[in-house]
């Protein structure tokens, strides 16, 4: 029997049928030459031929379905499968591992592996874990990073019955996902982490029991723990005596309410044991293979509590004060309805009071007008007679002359003199009536320039007499000019007439002031008077000196009394018998200057 | 002298005494005047205006000087005055209101009504009769006024 007929008949390459005879030899307890390729030789042949054809054939058929069975169980693996020799020459390799090369199996069959790798797979070769394997005999691991994928590959030594390394197998699977997954794992648990780390509500889980098996640093802050002290304490520990009760109670209402998440409020202790009021909401954390633990999360509500108490204090102060200012206003409405009241009264006494000084007035005005009337008619009816009187005294005493004697003409000459007397009186009176009747026509006077006239008129009528006038600057003023002028007239012609005896007439007119009046003082060196009488002197009619010492109708004082006090302001008069006499009068300072 | 002989003085004068007193201090400086007296303030407008007691008289004769006392009976002074100055006629007359009264709302009335003196009578006789000789030669002698008769 040829090779050839042997390779045709068992459908093997020339290779594969010496693999065949070495797998045979060795089968059969016949060790091959170590080291060395068995070699083809008929004899050899022969020998399997010849003594083990059945043995072969059977063994073969079996080898083939084993083969068979193995490339399936192999292939229907989505893991990589490569299995070397010591030569890491690929011995046998499965579908995955064919696609994974992206050569044909057979081209990859026999090769050493690292002339096979793809570019890329070549990362696969540093720090080798099948040689690894081959060298220490154990399994090693191995990640290779191929394109966008990542493998895990497994290699494991394959020993014979001795003990002896014949090779190794290698492992390779595809963890691209599940090393994604793990990362998205640490990346969304990082997060969780970052978020319960920075939250500032306090968040903490703690087993059934409420053994603390995590807190975040809010929780730490709060109590003032490091997390060494913390984790596997105690719950209860931190919460106040009080409210432990209630705790216990809602733990175990929430055992049988797995869903539900509890809102309360509740008071934590700290370290330092003060009381914290806290506002916690609290569920149960579902575990799948452990147990379930209880996840709270609380929030330091002391602020807010403090706010709400400020805010208490601050409605019971308002409150207070709005009380306060309620009962104030209901007092100052009652004091006010109590006034309007009063001045209702007043209202009508004051209305009762006008229509008595409207009364008044009107009466007032009558006798004005009677009086007005009066003193017209007087002015008319008394001074007619008079000038007939005097007119014809005057006709006698021109058309009768010479049949009047002496004591005759002197009888007319008196009649003619009171006539005049009684004519001037008339005229005062009528003065002094109007003066106390008329408006005041008042405006800004320049009693300086008033008193050079009055001077200049007085001193023309009494050229004969010496005269001296004194006069400081005088102010201005408001008033009636006639009346103020008339004032003036009075006082310096009286000035004048009762200095009649005196060598030199001194007359001294000078202006005061004080905050509210001018005072102007006509001063004189004159017969004075006994200040006894002063009270009568602005009395009308009133005389301190008889006719014939000065003549008068005693009128003129009175007449600067009324104009005076019309004006609003006083009169006065100081003197002493032989030393002169000084007269005043004040003005309101009604008119800034 | 043609001006005197024509010269014509209304006295409007309720006093007899007065009206005496005023004719002698005329006489007394020469002024050769008619003087027609009347005593009442009617009277007075009836002599003007030619009415009544005076329908007879010639309307064209015009007094050349009113001599006007104020407290009048009947019609006042003020009354006469106003009726005088407000008629085209007899405007220009000038009327010289000769008066006892020294009232000042009296002097402003008048002088508003267009009197053209104002003279208060004095008590003494001889300044009275100076009074009216300076009103006769003022008015009568010196001033001119326009003919009325040529119209």
């Amino acid at each position: 029997m040829d090779e050839a007929k042997i390779r045709r008949y068992y459908k093997l390459t020339k290779k594969q049928l010496i693999s065949k005879i070495i797998e045979l030899q060795e089968n059969a307890g016949l060790e091959s030459e170590k080291g060395t390729e068995p070699e083809y030789k008929e004899e050899n042949i022969r020998l399997i031929y010849e003594n083990s054809y059945d043995i072969i054939w059977q063994m073969n058929e079996k080898l083939e379905r084993l083969e068979t069975e193995r490339s399936r169980i192999l292939d229907s693996l989505d893991d990589l499968f490569f299995y070397y020799d010591k030569d890491l020459r690929i011995k046998i390799l499965n579908q995955a591992a064919v696609n994974y090369l992206g050569h044909r199996a057979h081209k990859c069959i026999g090769e050493i592996c690292y002339t096979v790798w793809r570019e890329g797979q070549d990362a696969h070769c540093w720090n080798c874990h099948v040689l690894e394997s081959l060298e220490n005999k154990k399994t090693n691991y191995r990640e290779v990073k191929v394109g966008e994928k990542i493998y895990r590959f497994k290699s494991v030594p394959v020993k014979n019955k001795n003990g002896g390394i014949i090779g190794v197998a290698e492992f390779g699977q595809d963890i691209t996902k599940v090393r994604e997954a793990e990362n998205a794992l640490k990346t969304s648990e990082r997060r969780y982490r970052l978020l319960t780390e920075t939250a500032r509500d306090i968040i903490c889980i703690h087993g059934l029991k409420g053994e603390i098996k995590y807190l975040n640093q809010a929780g730490l802050n709060l109590i003032g723990k490091g997390p060494h002290n913390v984790i596997g304490s105690n719950v209860m520990d931190y919460v106040a005596p009080s409210y432990r009760k209630k705790t216990i109670a809602r733990q175990q209402k929430r055992m049988k309410d797995e869903k539900a998440i509890f809102l309360y409020e509740s008071v934590f202790i700290n370290s330092d044991g003060d009381y914290i009021p806290v506002e916690v909401s609290s569920s149960i954390m579902r575990s799948e293979n452990k147990e379930d633990d209880v996840l709270i999360v609380a929030r330091d509500i002391s602020e807010r509590k403090k706010a709400a108490q400020k805010i208490e204090d601050y409605s019971k102060d308002l409150e207070q004060v709005v009380n306060k200012r309620t009962s104030e206003l209901k007092n100052q409405k009652e004091d006010l309805e109590k006034s309007q009241l009063a001045l209702t009264y007043l209202l009508e006494d004051v209305n009762e009071s006008r229509e008595a000084m409207n009364r008044i007035n009107k009466k007032l005005e009558e006798v004005n007008k009677e009086l007005e009337a009066f003193s017209y008619s007087v002015s008319h009816d008394l001074k007619a007679p008079l000038r007939a009187i005097d007119g014809f005294s005057q006709i006698l005493l021109e058309d009768y002359t010479d049949k009047l004697n002496e004591d005759g003409k002197r009888y007319l000459r008196i009649v003619r003199e009171n006539t005049q007397k009684m004519g001037d009186l008339i005229q005062d009176l009528l003065d002094f009536s109007r003066a106390g009747r008329k408006k005041l026509k008042k405006r800004k006077l320049d009693l300086q320039s008033i008193t050079h006239d009055v001077v200049n008129e007085v001193s023309k009528e009494t050229a004969e007499r010496k005269l001296s006038f004194d006069i400081a600057p005088l102010p201005k003023v408001e008033g009636d000019e006639n009346l103020i002028r008339q004032v003036l007239f009075n006082l310096i012609s009286n000035a004048v007439k009762f200095t009649r005896n005196e060598s030199e007439s001194q007359i001294k007119i000078k202006a005061e002031e004080n905050d509210a009046y001018h005072w102007i003082s006509v001063k004189d060196n004159g017969v004075g008077f006994d200040m006894k009488y002063v009270d009568k002197l602005f009395n009308v009619f009133q005389r301190l000196h008889t006719v014939d010492q000065f003549e008068g109708t005693g009128v003129g004082l009175a007449l600067v009394k009324r104009i005076v006090k019309k004006h609003g302001g006083e009169v006065k008069a100081e003197a002493k018998p032989g030393l002169g006499a000084c007269f005043s009068f004040s003005l309101p300072k009604t008119y800034a200057e | 002298m043609e001006i005197r002989e024509k010269a014509e003085i209304l006295l409007v004068e309720d006093n007899p005494n007065d009206v005496e007193l005023t004719e002698r201090a005329l006489k007394k400086h020469k002024l050769g005047v008619r003087m027609h007296v009347v005593r009442d303030g009617e009277q007075a407008l009836d002599y003007i205006f030619c009415r009544n007691t005076f329908k007879d008289r010639n309307n064209n004769e015009l007094p050349k000087l009113i001599l006007l006392d104020l407290k009048l009976p009947k019609v006042t002074g003020l009354e006469v005055l106003e009726k005088v100055k407000s008629n085209e006629r007899t405007r220009n007359i000038p009327v010289v209101v000769l008066t006892t009264s020294r009232e000042e709302r009296d002097m402003v009335k008048s002088y508003e009504l267009g009197v053209n003196s104002y003279i208060v009578k004095p008590v003494d006789y001889n300044k009275f009769v100076d009074s009216v000789a300076e009103i006769g030669l003022y008015w009568l002698l010196m001033n001119e006024i326009p003919d009325y008769k040529s119209e």
